[in-house]
């Protein structure tokens, strides 16, 4: 019994480590597609006349 | 003078870019030397530019400016210089800013459009993607 509630205990923390770590990876990548999507886009070119 | 600038053709041509002088991001990509400039992301892009055509011969002064996407002329960027007639030396810089719908893949180009030997001294295109 006492070794039964011991490897409960684990499996449980173990299940919220485990989801503890997928949410540190959601936000993450979440923090990394608002970085890229707000990367400013810009082109300018300039054509000359060469003497 | 030897005119040797960016783009020698008279008239009716697409305007070569010889200086990339700001490039941020992915989405918009240009060699410079080339008139074509490719979009490498749909979305919503705003485009100014100034077109510099110059006649040094007698006769009639007009020219104008379309942007064109895949070689299609789009219309409604049409944009005309006066037309001025027995000139002897003439100089204008048509501008316009326009906001386009562009796909992933399309090649965009800014066009100088006459029947008059106007030569496209100098240009520049701003391009933002705002969406």
């Amino acid at each position: 019994m006492c070794c039964e509630d011991n490897i409960f205990k684990l499996v449980k923390q173990l299940i919220f480590f485990i989801i503890f770590i997928l949410i540190i990876t959601l936000i993450i990548v979440y923090i990394n597609v608002q970085n890229t999507q707000n990367q400013p886009n810009i082109l300018v070119a300039i054509a000359r006349q060469r003497r | 003078m030897q005119d040797n600038g960016d783009n020698t053709q008279l008239g009716t041509t697409s305007i070569k870019f010889s200086q990339n002088s700001i490039v941020e991001g992915n989405a918009l990509s240009h060699t410079e030397g080339s008139d074509e400039i490719q979009v490498n992301e749909t979305g919503i892009y705003q485009v100014s530019y100034q077109l510099y055509g110059v006649q040094d011969v007698t006769g009639t002064f007009n020219f104008n400016a379309i942007l064109s996407v895949n070689n299609q002329p789009l219309q409604d960027t049409f944009n005309e210089s006066p037309v001025i007639r027995n000139s002897t030396s003439n100089r204008m810089t048509l501008t316009s800013t326009v906001i386009l719908q562009l796909q992933a893949g399309d090649i965009l180009k800014l066009n100088g459009v006459s029947i008059e030997d106007i030569s496209y001294n100098n240009a520049r295109i701003d391009i933002e993607k705002i969406g």
